[in-house]
């Protein structure tokens, strides 16, 4: 009905909307995000019940912020999601990077340097400490020597509360 | 459905969209999040959106995000050509040369997040609709992302069904631990956590919790056959995302200003008699 309308006010507005909405459905189909289609899977595939749950932890001058004390934003909606790229990035290339290297191989695309230039290189991974040292010396009012980032098990109890049952060193930095 | 007549209202809409657009800007400033504040970032991503891509290899990311006087100077930028499209509402430079700055704003963000966020994704394209001055293809546009909106929030639900999430009995409270599990460890005395504990201690909440949320996500289906629903879906979008904020610790702070598609003709017409007279909202408010 509305489509109708569109045909009927404005053939240009009508055909905009045809247009975005075969991109839209196409993607939706495929389930890939391209800017600025919003194609909102998260939180849609089911996750797997296990008794330990993972977070990173931030120690800061050989002290854990506490939850006010730690910039709640840029924390969860910043750091962490660098921090799980700098581990990726640690273990192997970009998943992206080596399916896209894959695909044109495949099809003969010949757009290798395109790739090799809009993923991020391995080598990036070295100055992510320094980088995340200056980020965080922002918003911290002290002065940082040092900090460590520990991806931290835990569990939880039957009082809802958590326990830590294992730490592993993800990076420590000593500011110089 | 007929379209809302909206176009009378065209200045008063583009000056609460845009200042909402100023408030997301502080919003990002006061959480270093503005190019400036992001120290040149190592890594970043591409994925397979194809706007990121052209982001990377045209180097905006060199420009804009590695360089301090180069973000300083687009921070800047974003900011006067808000304002200047605030003052100056029937300007189309102004207004396309923000949609477009704000536009690769959210492009950087989401690239050195090193995560596709769906925070700015519904709203990138807002600003654009304003470019529009004649009455009737600004109401079309307005009309026709309302109906975007409503696929939104129905898609969100329709993956959760046709991916499974929506059929695992415990999803809310497992997704509830993983994300708030944290904020126990690293504070415990905190309110939050104090909270989150009893959500744990009786998880039967979080699972009634999260069966009344999804299918809250599906009714917005119902808005593409008619607008009786709209009174809601305003209340809607911002009622979810600050339950998903405290429940799984994601918040979509620019998303909720998509709540403001589902205005009706009626209340603009309030709205734009107490921005013209600021006298009237006094009398009102008293």
């Amino acid at each position: 009905m509305f489509l109708k309308t569109c045909y009927k006010k404005s053939l240009p507005i009508f055909s905009f909307f045809i247009g975005f909405i075969l991109i839209l459905a196409f993607l939706n189909y495929k389930v890939i995000q391209i800017h600025p289609f919003q194609i909102w899977g998260m939180f849609s595939r089911p996750i797997s019940e296990k008794e330990i749950v993972e977070c990173y932890v931030i120690s800061i001058n050989n002290k854990t912020p506490s939850f006010y004390e730690m910039q709640h934003i840029p924390k969860v909606s910043y750091i962490n999601p660098t921090i799980s790229k700098y581990i990726q990035l640690k273990h192997g290339e970009d998943p992206f990077k080596y399916s896209s290297l894959q695909i044109n191989k495949k099809y003969n695309l010949g757009i290798e340097n395109i790739i090799n230039d809009v993923f991020v290189n391995r080598n990036s991974i070295k100055k992510y400490p320094s980088w995340l040292y200056n980020y965080m010396q922002q918003f911290q009012g002290e002065e940082i020597y040092n900090y460590e980032v520990n991806k931290v098990s835990l569990r939880f109890d039957s009082a809802g509360k958590v326990k830590k049952v294992d730490e592993q060193l993800i990076l420590n930095y000593n500011n110089k | 459905m007929a379209v809302r007549e909206l176009g009378l209202y065209r200045t008063s809409i583009l000056r609460i969209v845009f200042f909402y657009f100023l408030v997301v800007l502080l919003f990002r400033f006061i959480h270093y999040q503005l190019p400036f504040q992001l120290q040149n970032p190592p890594l970043f991503i591409a994925n397979f959106d194809l706007a990121f891509w052209f982001f990377n290899y045209f180097g905006l990311k060199d420009i804009l995000y590695q360089n301090y006087i180069g973000g300083l100077f687009f921070s800047v930028l974003l900011v006067a050509f808000n304002v200047l499209s605030i003052i100056y509402t029937k300007n189309r430079w102004f207004i396309g040369i923000f949609a477009i700055l704000f536009f690769i704003y959210a492009l950087g963000y989401n690239i050195y997040l090193t995560h596709s966020s769906h925070t700015f994704s519904g709203v990138i394209l807002l600003p654009f609709c304003f470019l529009f001055l004649k009455k009737t293809n600004f109401e079309l546009l307005w009309e026709g992302y309302r109906y975007y909106v409503c696929w939104i929030y129905l898609s969100a639900f329709l993956m959760k069904v046709y991916f499974g999430a929506f059929f695992q009995f415990n999803f809310g409270e497992l997704t509830f631990k993983e994300n708030i599990a944290w904020i126990i460890y690293q504070d415990p005395e905190n309110w939050r956590s104090v909270a989150s504990s009893f959500f744990i201690r009786n998880p039967i909440l979080l699972i009634i919790g999260y069966y009344i949320m999804i299918p809250l996500e599906g009714l917005f289906g119902i808005g593409f056959f008619t607008k009786k629903m709209d009174k809601i879906f305003l209340l809607l979008i911002p009622f979810i995302h600050i339950v998903f904020y405290f429940f799984i610790d994601v918040l979509f702070f620019e998303q909720m200003l998509l709540s403001i598609l589902f205005i009706s003709t009626t209340q603009w017409k309030k709205i734009n008699h107490f921005i013209k007279s600021p006298k009237a909202l006094l009398n009102f408010l008293h």
